[in-house]
């Protein structure tokens, strides 16, 4: 398992996909930074859980856009619900992101524990929604994703001076004739896709992880929104890959949990970066 | 007194208070107003209503006559500056950029006209040498300074401002004054909530009094009396000039 | 199967949730809470292949210092190197989940004691066959024999730090004010809910931990905001939702723990309707008044 050529059409396979995953995952990681919501992606990887068993259950096999089409309707269904909590009840915020998290992840978990009581051999690919296999990518899975991914990228690329600036300040936005609304669900959306596509790689549990700290840790080394994004693309791209590389070092390992030891070295580094520039500049500031 | 701005009847609830009740009153053009009034009294919210921020009950809101989706170029709101998250990865530059917004065409990039106005309006606040810092690294007033730098790159007709002045070093809180009696002398007009009595007079041509109805409105001289003060604060209060 | 043992396992994992939940709840702490319920997996993992049993009281130090290690983590993240809560949270129970998954399925081939799923959702179903024999009687589980003096130590702790607790969660500035050591409460509510978490982890998994810590303790919010009634309803609730969902998960054959949390939510969301039912019906007289 651990011998491939360059040419080997499965890492070929794989190598795309996690780039995809890792590139769109983290970019619009940017965005729920920004607006302070990156929890929130937490409770919507959790929830995308039950909408893949449903799917499952439905077509028996690991057919991607029907996958992708449940996992997109338990995650709006689960901001749809946690909108409606926001609105209706006194219930603060992260109260409402911990109950939906939970309640739908149980839903997730009772379904396949049904599954797994109630089926054959077929239900063993859904349990590797869990913690991520990118092994099990198969060359569906990338054309989606590569779609998926793409037109993902260029809403981002076009709209993210708009996303920026409505999420430093919302009222004056509002104020100039631009609907937030709007944009902040295409927002939510594209969330939603990057983490229906993500969870392939990294599994519904640690899926926030490719949301939030590529981001976390570009942040600590500019505050400039266009470096702030390369950055945070090019750390997403890198712990895809190694990440995914290292699981396949040894059989049957998940690939989630490699993907965020990478990331956490990042972290780590870009933290000691941001440290010593920031000493740097203020010897330069006593000097100068 | 020419008005620029006309409320009547306006009525706004929060849950299951009543913020604004039934507010009738006109603002003048060319004049810097104050609104003031005690804590709770609706005065960010009279300033939110006007910019549409939030939902009213009933009344109408008429700006130079018009409803406010027709007319919003003319106006620039400068909200709070506790609104906004000082840590937020934006340097100077990028918030008053937000000043030269497009609002049909956004996806249009910054032209010359677009640098030359954002430059004049930081040299205006006195922020040039700061352009390419971090909002965060700067003082209070300095942050309260890249608002109104924002508000001038749009260079709209009425400013509104919300408590602009609390927390702000006094070469800040002048360097504000002199640009707002500046705009006042080009003709334009400005609404400001403000929280200290004390400097009303030095500050407001004309003064509204709030105290979730309308107390009094007029020049500044006419509401600062004992009288109306304290039907809005409920206690006597001297102001010595 | 020994339905009783499993429901009485059941419920003295909910009753000390459904009472720290209401607290955390209030203290805006719920997500961190959801973390700490994460991070103790490699804290009980590193205890476990130290110990080499599932029941050690090095497994109950060691992890509760994972809990605890957690809070100051997520402090660290946030005060020194200066990233927003929310990224905190999220960057700490990512990296520390994820090292404790990998440090099973780096030794699952040695034992089947621990399972990369079994920590989701724990495994109820098999905790009534760890049993203690004493004098030829069945007192307990060694699920039990952890987790009755965890409702003790809770229990305990209400009552006798009542006062300051209920402080410390509605009024900590003016508590400030009094001289109270706000961290001080902080501090102990955090540790019962790492030992909470540690002690519940193998019987009913992360995912339940967390789902009673909050979804009794928000339903029971939704009816009332008296700290009294707040933790008897949620207690109330996180019982209720345990019998109900025991038998529905025996009725259906899946998975205790999870189909509990499931329960829950479903009465969360009837006490919601009706909530919202409320107001509505009281909004519609305030306006014709």
């Amino acid at each position: 398992m651990s011998s491939y050529s360059i040419i080997d059409p499965t890492l070929q396979r794989i190598v795309i996909g996690t780039v995809l995953i890792g590139l769109s995952a983290s970019l619009v990681g940017v965005f729920s930074f920004l607006r302070k919501k990156s929890l929130i992606g937490d409770a919507i990887s959790h929830a995308i859980l039950p909408g893949i068993a449903v799917a499952y259950l439905f077509i028996e096999t690991k057919n991607p856009v029907v996958l992708l089409i449940g996992a997109v309707i338990a995650g709006w269904l689960a901001t749809i619900v946690m909108g409606g909590l926001q609105r209706t009840t006194k219930l603060k915020e992260d109260s409402i992101i911990a109950i939906v998290l939970s309640a739908f992840f149980a839903l997730g978990l009772v379904l396949l524990s049904w599954i797994q009581g109630h089926s054959n051999g077929s239900q063993s690919g859904l349990s590797d929604f869990l913690f991520g296999k990118v092994a099990a990518l198969t060359n569906q899975d990338v054309y989606l994703f590569t779609l998926v991914g793409a037109a993902l990228l260029l809403i981002i690329g076009i709209k993210k001076r708009l996303f920026y600036y409505i999420a430093f300040d919302r009222d004056y936005m509002t104020t100039r004739g631009f609907s937030v609304r709007w944009n902040e669900s295409i927002v939510s959306t594209c969330s939603i896709f990057a983490i229906a596509i993500g969870i392939q790689a990294v599994g519904v549990v640690l899926m926030s992880a490719l949301l939030i700290i590529p981001v976390a840790s570009a942040r600590m080394l500019t505050y400039r929104l266009g470096t702030l994004m390369l950055l945070t693309g090019i750390f997403g791209v890198v712990s895809a890959l190694g990440g995914s590389y290292l699981s396949t070092l040894s059989a049957n390992m998940p690939t989630g949990p490699w993907i965020i030891m990478v990331l956490a070295g990042i972290a780590l580094l870009s933290f000691f970066i941001g440290k010593l520039r920031s000493k740097t500049n203020h010897q330069k500031a006593k000097l100068g | 007194m020419k008005s620029i701005i006309s409320i009547t009847d306006l009525q706004v609830a929060y849950q299951k208070t009543v913020v604004l009740d039934e507010v009738t009153l006109e603002i003048p053009a060319g004049q810097i107003t104050g609104i003031i009034g005690p804590n709770g009294s609706g005065k960010t919210t009279l300033l939110k209503s006007i910019m549409g921020l939030i939902p009213i009950e009933k009344g109408t809101i008429r700006i130079l006559d018009q409803p406010l989706y027709a007319i919003r170029k003319a106006l620039a709101y400068v909200p709070q500056r506790e609104s906004v998250d000082w840590n937020f990865p934006a340097s100077v530059f990028d918030v008053v950029a937000m000043g030269r917004l497009n609002t049909q065409k956004w996806w249009k990039r910054l032209n010359q006209e677009d640098l030359t106005i954002i430059n004049k309006a930081l040299e205006q606040v006195q922020l040039t040498e700061f352009r390419d810092r971090q909002i965060g690294q700067l003082s209070g007033g300095q942050q309260q300074r890249v608002f109104l730098a924002r508000a001038l790159a749009q260079q709209a007709q009425i400013i509104l401002m919300d408590e602009p002045f609390v927390g702000v070093d006094m070469v800040s809180q002048s360097a504000i004054l002199e640009v707002l009696f500046e705009l006042r002398a080009q003709g334009k007009s400005m609404i400001i909530v403000h929280h200290d009595l004390l400097t009303v007079s030095n500050y407001f041509d004309y003064a509204i009094l709030l105290n979730n109805k309308v107390v009094a409105t007029g020049p500044t001289s006419e509401v600062l009396q004992p009288e109306t003060l304290e039907k809005a604060y409920g206690a006597t209060l001297l102001l010595n000039r | 199967m020994n339905y009783a043992l499993i429901l009485i396992t059941a419920l003295l994992v909910v009753i000390p949730a459904s009472i720290l939940g209401v607290f955390l709840m209030q203290r805006k702490m719920v997500m961190v809470g959801d973390a700490i319920s994460h991070a103790v997996l490699p804290g009980i993992v590193i205890a476990y292949l130290i110990s080499g049993q599932r029941d050690s009281y090095l497994l109950l130090i060691g992890a509760a210092l994972a809990g605890v290690f957690t809070t100051l983590l997520i402090d660290f993240l946030h005060q020194r190197m200066r990233i927003q809560q929310d990224a905190a949270i999220g960057t700490t129970f990512t990296f520390l989940f994820a090292l404790g998954v990998l440090l099973i399925s780096f030794f699952a081939g040695n034992n089947v004691d621990l399972d990369q799923e079994c920590v989701l959702y724990g495994d109820l179903e098999t905790s009534f066959l760890d049993q203690r024999i004493w004098n030829g009687y069945l007192i307990g589980t060694g699920a039990l024999f952890k987790l009755v003096p965890l409702l003790i130590a809770v229990l305990t702790t209400l009552f006798v730090a009542y006062r300051p607790l209920q402080i410390w969660a509605f009024n900590p500035e003016f508590g400030k004010q009094m001289g109270l050591k706000i961290n001080r409460w902080q501090l102990l509510v955090m540790s019962l809910v790492s030992l909470h978490a540690v002690l519940s982890f193998d019987s009913v998994g992360a995912i339940m931990v967390v789902g009673m810590l909050i979804i009794p303790p928000a339903t029971a919010s939704l009816m009332t905001n008296k700290l009294k009634q707040l933790i008897l309803f949620s207690i109330l609730m996180g019982c209720f939702a345990s019998i109900l969902g025991f038998f529905a998960a025996i009725y259906v054959n899946v998975s205790i723990a999870p189909m509990i949390v499931l329960t829950a939510s479903v009465l969360f969301g009837f006490t919601w309707l009706w909530y919202y039912l409320k107001n509505k019906v009281g909004k519609k007289q305030l306006l014709s008044d």
